[in-house]
């Protein structure tokens, strides 16, 4: 039930994924960084006495304004959009680190009873004292900072209520994308992804729908990184280390599963994938060793399934181009007789 | 035949549950905290509980992922384990968060107050407790005043994305400030950055001081090589990043560290609750100085003989001799 909960939340990252790389067909990497800044702002409100359900939402709303930057610099300053999204996700490293007030920012659970102690407060020497007569320091005890223990939405008690939450969460998030991209402008933005050159007629500006996509898709991941924030407890400078990687490989995992289907099931493929994806790397983690598998070797391997999957459909389609081009051949013998 | 095979595993299954699993988990792979984990099933065996004998102990790393930090986290508590031992602050957060009521013993964690682990040192009520790897930053910066009484500015290196060295930083200022030194902030959040930022300001900082870095330890071979360029002396709370070019380290043994974290590990398996446990820092006789006097001469530093009577380990012509 853990790894499920954990799979449905980087699931709901991997449908942000979904949308830019499938979508809007615009290979984002603004991914890792608007992740962590989700859960570095959910996890910022919650200690600041903000509601969870307040923290989580500015959470999708930081990641929208990341996605919107990278958008915006990728078309307004024709910068590439992979370059794009990689300047994003650097910057977003200091800024998490800005919000975060420190690498690390934990939901607080306990009160502190009083500030950090160094280790001379506490343990009255370290058997060095008499070499330091002369340099003698007398540090002033520090302030306690005052901390209020804050709700967290999650229990981890995993009585279903925390699993329950986050499918509630997701299927509101997968119906409301699902209706809004039926819609006229969400129409468009499919058809910008399988055909950017073709919406030009539609009056619509290929600038628009650029950012567009990419805010949206980071909103979601903006969202997940709260929720997987407030989940796990607590943020940090790393928690969005891999992701772009991760959820790509959730996608794929999806999309063999499912296949390519409608929009709605399209939507859910990703989120299905996330949750493979997580069952089988704890299945790694936990029984690999025998065949003298490492948790290290995961990331290779990650790649790895992503390349080959990617190269036996561009194989098999190429293989399929091969054959509509002999039989156009054929025809146009045929027609020349 | 099927009958068989369903009591065999009936049998595996009674079997495995009579056993306690240990769950150990750190967030990265790193001499020092390897040598925790050594410490820990070392001090277990000698306690009668042996990795595949009575217990079974499950060692996951993260690889420095907190989301895999996360995923082992609620593996072990899906094992049902007897204890969680959280080696560094986000796999010890990730074990926290994840269970209220199976002990979790942390490790090698500077600062479990800011962290949210534990209200206070010493016995809190609850499920968790562990052994913080504090290091005295304040007699580090002493033994540099001592040792180099000209010194006036003071280049701290760390990554400010670790928690930990972000705490020893601020203890770090308390002290030069004490002490009338000037601290100078060399920051990177990757080994390369880190080299680049130092080499910007190696011109600026009298000595170097390095606290319990990951990243600092990862690029200390590139530091020390700056620093002996450029004749200026490393003091480090770690003494492997000492062995790699420092004048002197003075830091704790983290297999030591391990130790006291087993023992609190073979406390609880053995019924103790851990309300009942303290959270502690290790006590002096844990501490180890270290001295290069190779180093010394190389950069034309006189270490004052009251230092190098309560060394522990000294450098001379190559060799490391154990006091």
């Amino acid at each position: 039930m853990a790894i499920l909960e954990q799979g449905l939340i980087i699931g709901l990252m991997a449908l942000g994924v979904y949308i830019s790389f499938r979508i809007v067909d615009l290979p984002d990497l603004t991914t890792d960084g608007s992740f962590a800044l989700g859960a570095a702002v959910a996890v910022r409100a919650l200690v600041s006495g903000l509601p969870a359900w307040v923290a989580i939402m500015l959470a999708a709303l930081t990641g929208a304004i990341a996605g919107s930057i990278t958008g915006t610099i990728h078309r307004k300053l024709k910068i590439n959009v992979l370059l794009a999204g990689i300047l994003v996700m650097t910057m977003l490293y200091s800024v998490n680190l800005r919000v975060m007030g420190g690498p690390n920012l934990p939901v607080p659970r306990v009160v502190p009873e009083r500030a950090t102690q160094s280790f001379e407060e506490m343990s009255g020497g370290t058997g060095l004292d008499s070499l330091f007569e002369e340099l003698e320091i007398d540090t002033e005890k520090r302030e306690s900072r005052t901390t209020v223990v804050a709700k967290n939405v999650f229990n981890n008690q995993l009585d279903g209520s925390d699993l329950l939450l986050i499918i509630v969460l997701i299927s509101a998030v997968v119906v409301v994308l699902s209706v809004a991209l039926k819609s006229d402008p969400g129409m468009t933005l499919r058809a910008f992804g399988s055909n950017p050159s073709g919406v030009v007629s539609f009056g619509i500006s290929q600038n628009v729908l650029a950012i567009a996509g990419l805010t949206i898709a980071n909103c979601v991941i903006g969202l997940s990184g709260g929720l997987f924030a407030l989940y796990s407890g607590f943020s940090d400078a790393t928690i969005g280390q891999g992701m772009v990687v991760t959820g790509l490989a959730s996608v794929i995992m999806g999309e063999i599963l499912l296949g390519r289907v409608k929009l709605f099931y399209g939507l859910l493929s990703p989120i299905v994938g996330g949750v493979i994806y997580q069952t089988l790397l704890s299945l790694a983690m936990r029984y690999g060793y025998r065949i003298g598998f490492l948790a290290s070797d995961m990331k290779l391997l990650t790649a790895v399934f992503i390349i080959t999957v990617i190269g036996l459909r561009q194989l098999s389609s190429s293989g399929g181009k091969r054959k509509m081009k002999q039989e156009v051949k054929r025809l146009w013998s045929n027609s020349k007789i | 035949m099927k009958q068989v095979l369903v009591c065999l595993l009936l049998l595996v299954g009674i079997l495995g549950l009579s056993v306690q699993t240990v769950g150990i988990t750190a967030i990265v792979e790193h001499p020092a905290l390897d040598a925790v984990r050594e410490g820990i099933i070392d001090v277990l065996e000698e306690n009668g509980f042996k990795d595949g004998d009575n217990i079974v102990i499950d060692f996951q790393n993260a690889q420095g992922s907190v989301s895999t930090a996360v995923a082992i986290a609620k593996q072990f508590i899906s094992l049902n384990a007897a204890v969680m031992v959280g080696i560094a602050t986000p796999s010890a957060q990730a074990l926290v968060n994840a269970s209220k009521t199976i002990p979790v013993v942390f490790s090698a964690v500077t600062d479990p107050v800011s962290a949210s682990l534990v209200p206070a040192f010493g016995k809190n009520p609850g499920n968790v407790v562990g052994i913080s790897d504090m290091t005295p930053v304040k007699t580090q910066l002493q033994l540099l005043k001592l040792t180099l009484p000209d010194v006036e500015t003071v280049g701290v290196i760390y990554n400010s994305g670790e928690a930990n060295s972000v705490t020893i930083r601020e203890f770090a200022k308390e002290a030069c400030d004490a002490l009338g030194l000037e601290l100078i902030d060399i920051t990177g959040s990757t080994t390369a950055e880190m080299v680049a930022s130092l080499n910007a300001q190696i011109n600026d900082v009298d000595a170097i001081y390095i606290g319990t870095d990951n990243t600092a330890a990862s690029s200390i071979e590139s530091i020390s090589t700056v620093a002996l360029r450029e004749k200026i002396a490393i003091v480090a709370a770690d003494i492997d990043i000492a062995r790699s070019g420092g004048l002197i380290g003075f830091g704790f043994n983290y297999y030591q560290v391990g130790r006291a974290t087993g023992e609190l590990v073979v406390e609880i398996l053995k019924g103790t609750p851990p309300s009942e446990l303290e959270t502690k820092i290790l006590g002096q006789d844990s501490l180890i100085l270290f001295v290069n006097t190779d180093i010394a001469e190389e950069i034309g530093v006189e270490i004052p003989q009251s230092v190098l009577d309560l060394a522990n380990l000294i450098v001379t012509d190559g060799v490391e001799t154990e006091r």
